[in-house]
């Protein structure tokens, strides 16, 4: 009830502000970001009440003030705290690297292989017909031929393929759940990651093959090739130096990780090196080949709760509900069919795998949230087809969407389902 | 991109900053207090910033703003934090009525001295007798203040005289709360206009309400953040909350020029007396303090100041005041019957140091006053805070000296 209160009177306060039409004193970062900060933790804390994860509240609330919502806050607002994204992905993917075990790794190994390989091959074969069957509901592709259309299907699929370890985590860290079910999700979620780099990689220059499109780049296999790889070795590196801090200096370690993060953001984008994968390798490092795991886990917890209000609630405030008014219905088509073929991917895979049956039956729900790798896949999707690049980046964005409001919730359902006790290993 | 960076390397520095390394260094010298209590950071402002080799642009320093606003903010809530009723009880009254002499003292004496050099004997360095007043205010504000760390420092060469450091701990208390209070009043009696750069006071009858509404902001505030936190027990979602009211009461100070320092300042008193979790809050917040307090002096020194002899003379000068009328405010207490003690008049040297909260006021005031009466006021703050400490190891030998003789 006081919390409730609470948010109507920073809403309230927010409107004043607004009312108030002084533009240049309105763009100002941190009153944003304390009502981003306050909104996105009381929503939060309001959902859980209703057994919903809290960044499903901190997503409502961003998208609640956000400059598409009521506008208390403007898109000025959210570019310049786009800045606080870097750094709390880089924070994100340090603690997901973290959360996965080696020995775990090891033991879930062939599970991990057959899900991802059969979610892979049936959302990318599943998707492209879905979007050439029903071709004539698509009005910016329905006229186009047939080349074109599998071009704009086949981006479609491979981004369908992803899900969000950034969300996937947040809602793990939650629950504060910490088995052999969510070390699969997160060493699959991770794992699909990389895939999909490589594969939309390859997916953009058939893509501009069949679209006759002039712009190939022949070296783009390679230079993805080199950007995976020197992002696992720069991984390795961070992952040293974060060691070397924790086992020799010990102090401020949180001042530490802040520092690290920001500059590894910074320094690691410009290169075309994948921070997210830096940071996922080097908490991996830390925490399989030192014995600094623990108290780098205790460090980034310590700041997490922050950042995941902040990284959420901005993600809200960047949502623009235009794009799924206008193509509802086609939207609606992608996500059943995507959850769809999530659901017979994972089945077979996990069959394949002789994997339990709430496995087979129920882990597919854990992976369809979507977020920051696809929203950026499609805006070079935007920039690289006229014909329908612009309308289509605009189908998948209003997908990802839907997928990040439904993910989280769906994700802590299975988790909160009742399990086989495991059996250890004597 | 480089704004990120610039943050970074402020947080690096911070970082080593924090990490004491010098805390071993025993030595009674200037060089070993001036790393103990973070100037050094002063100096490494000065070289890489607008006033040395600007290695970091002005874009990057303007862009790092908010950040140092929230900084503001942070630094206000936690000192506002420290006063629990509760606490402040156990200290005798009379201290109340007679300690606050040794700021105030200080203060109108300095402001008198500056108002007359900047008003008669350097007429040229600001423009209107409003502005000239306003400097006065500014410049006692920050050099009447004195420094915790240095009589925390001091205590380890003192050992004998507990008393007197005890008393000088709680003057620096004071010393620290009163500027708070009077920055708000500042900020109630100047308006900026950006359009124009020009700084004004403001009409009289703004003057009360702006500083009720301040007054009632960090209250509210104080309210609104107990309700918050009151049912949460996970320390690290407490956090988050902290923040984000800080930034929020940070930000709304800004956009309404109010002082963030005094409004989150009242909104720490107002919290601190309202929870039950009182030392369990400090214990979480206090580390937060130095590295923040490291990127104050940094960030001090990073904008462009104005440095010429006038500014030297006139820093020296008003140290000198300062020092007479601390010296002056100690006898003067020890000879009447107010004087709930009766130490020696010359633990006034080692409340000559300027580095507490001082830097904060200083950003606080050049964040919502960027003009070139303000890099005045910098300068000088910057030329005075090292001739502080320089002389402060000083100040313990003759304390010393003259308690023997006594």
């Amino acid at each position: 009830m006081i919390n409730t209160l609470l948010l109507i009177i920073i809403i309230a306060i927010g409107i004043i502000i607004k009312s108030s039409q002084q533009i240049e004193i309105f763009n100002n970062a941190t009153y944003a970001l304390g009502l981003i900060m306050l909104a996105g933790y009381i929503s939060g804390d309001l959902v859980k009440k209703i057994k919903l994860p809290s960044i499903t509240g901190s997503i409502l609330a961003g998208i609640l003030v956000g400059p598409f919502g009521l506008e208390l806050i403007s898109i000025k607002n959210v570019d310049d705290l786009q800045l606080l994204n870097g750094l709390a992905l880089s924070i994100i993917a340090l603690t997901a690297g973290g959360e996965i075990k080696l020995a775990g790794f090891k033991k879930n190994l062939k599970t991990i292989n057959y899900i991802l390989l059969f979610q892979t091959l049936i959302i990318l074969v599943g998707i492209t017909f879905v979007i050439i069957i029903f071709k004539d509901f698509f009005p910016f592709i329905s006229n186009l031929g047939i080349q074109s259309i599998v071009a704009a299907g086949l981006l479609v699929a491979i981004i369908s393929t992803a899900s969000s370890p950034s969300t996937t985590l947040a809602v793990i860290v939650e629950t504060k759940k910490r088995d052999r079910y969510t070390e699969l999700i997160l060493s699959i979620v991770m794992l699909k990651d990389v895939i999909i780099l490589f594969l939309f990689c390859i997916g953009l220059n058939i893509a501009k093959i069949l679209t006759k499109s002039n712009m190939i780049n022949k070296n783009i296999v390679f230079n993805t090739f080199f950007e995976i790889s020197g992002s696992l070795i720069s991984g390795i590196v961070i992952g040293f130096i974060i060691v070397v801090y924790l086992k020799f200096i010990k102090k401020d370690r949180i001042v530490f990780i802040l520092a690290l993060s920001f500059f590894s953001f910074e320094i690691f984008e410009p290169l075309h090196l994948h921070t997210l994968l830096i940071m996922m390798i080097a908490g991996f490092v830390v925490e399989n080949f030192s014995s600094e795991g623990d108290s780098l886990m205790k460090t980034l917890e310590l700041i997490s709760p922050p950042v995941y209000i902040i990284f959420f609630t901005l993600t809200g405030a960047a949502i623009n509900l235009k794009y799924f008014k206008s193509l509802w219905l086609l939207t609606i088509i992608i996500v059943l069919f995507r959850a769809l073929f999530k659901y017979v991917g994972t089945y077979i895979g996990s069959a394949f795998a002789r994997e339990e049956k709430i496995v087979k039956k129920h882990l597919w729900i854990s992976f369809l949230s979507q977020a920051g790798l696809s929203l950026g896949m499609a805006k070079i999707i935007e920039n690289n087809f006229s014909f329908f690049g612009e309308n289509l980046a605009v189908l998948i964005i209003s997908v990802i969407v839907v997928n990040q409001i439904i993910g989280p919730p769906l994700l802590k359902l299975f988790l909160d389902k009742p399990k086989e006790p495991e059996i250890k290993d004597p | 991109m480089k704004t990120l960076i610039a943050f970074g390397i402020l947080l690096f520095i911070a970082l080593i900053g924090s990490i004491k390394l010098f805390n071993k260094i025993k030595v009674s010298s200037c060089f070993a207090y001036i790393l103990y209590s973070g100037t050094i950071y002063v100096f490494f402002g000065l070289i890489v910033g607008e006033n040395g080799f600007n290695l970091i642009s002005k874009d990057i320093i303007h862009q790092l703003a908010p950040l140092i606003n929230f900084s503001l903010g942070w630094v206000g809530f936690i000192f506002g934090l420290q006063f629990e009723i509760k606490y402040l009880k156990r200290i005798p009254k009379n201290w109340y009525l007679t300690l606050p002499f040794t700021y105030l003292t200080s203060f109108f004496t300095i402001v008198l001295f500056s108002f007359i050099i900047f008003n008669y004997i350097f007429d040229g360095l600001v423009q209107t007798i409003e502005i000239a007043l306003g400097m006065s205010f500014v410049l006692a504000i920050l050099l009447s203040e004195s420094s915790v760390s240095f009589i925390s420092w001091s205590s380890k060469f003192l050992k004998k005289e507990f008393l007197g450091i005890r008393i000088c701990f709680f003057i620096s208390a004071i010393n620290n709360l009163i500027p708070i209070i009077l920055t708000g009043v500042i900020f109630s009696l100047y308006k900026y206009v950006p359009a124009s750069n020009i700084i004004s006071l403001n009409a009289p009858k703004n003057i009360l309400p702006h500083f009720f509404i301040q007054l009632m902001i960090g209250i509210l505030s104080g309210f609104f953040m107990f309700y918050l936190v009151k049912k949460i027990t996970n320390k690290l979602e407490i956090s988050a909350v902290l923040f984000g009211t800080i930034f929020f009461i940070s930000g709304l100070s800004l956009m309404f020029h109010f002082s963030p320092l005094f409004v989150s300042m009242l909104c720490g008193v107002i919290f601190s007396n309202l929870t039950h979790r009182h030392s369990y809050f400090i214990k979480i917040l206090n580390p937060t303090e130095k590295p923040i307090y490291i990127i104050f002096l940094i960030f001090l020194s990073l904008k462009k100041a104005i440095f010429n002899k006038y500014i030297i003379f006139i820093a020296i000068f008003l140290l000198l005041v300062k020092f007479s009328s601390k010296l002056f405010t100690f006898k003067s207490l020890n000879k009447t019957k107010l004087s709930p003690f009766n130490i020696s008049p010359y633990f006034s040297y080692i409340l000559l140091p300027i580095s507490s909260i001082a830097p904060a006021i200083l950003l606080d005031l050049l964040c919502s006053y960027p003009q070139h009466s303000s890099s005045i006021a910098q300068g000088i703050f910057i030329i005075a805070l090292i001739i502080s400490e320089i002389f402060s190891p000083l100040g313990i030998k003759l304390l010393k000296i003259r308690s023997k003789n006594d």
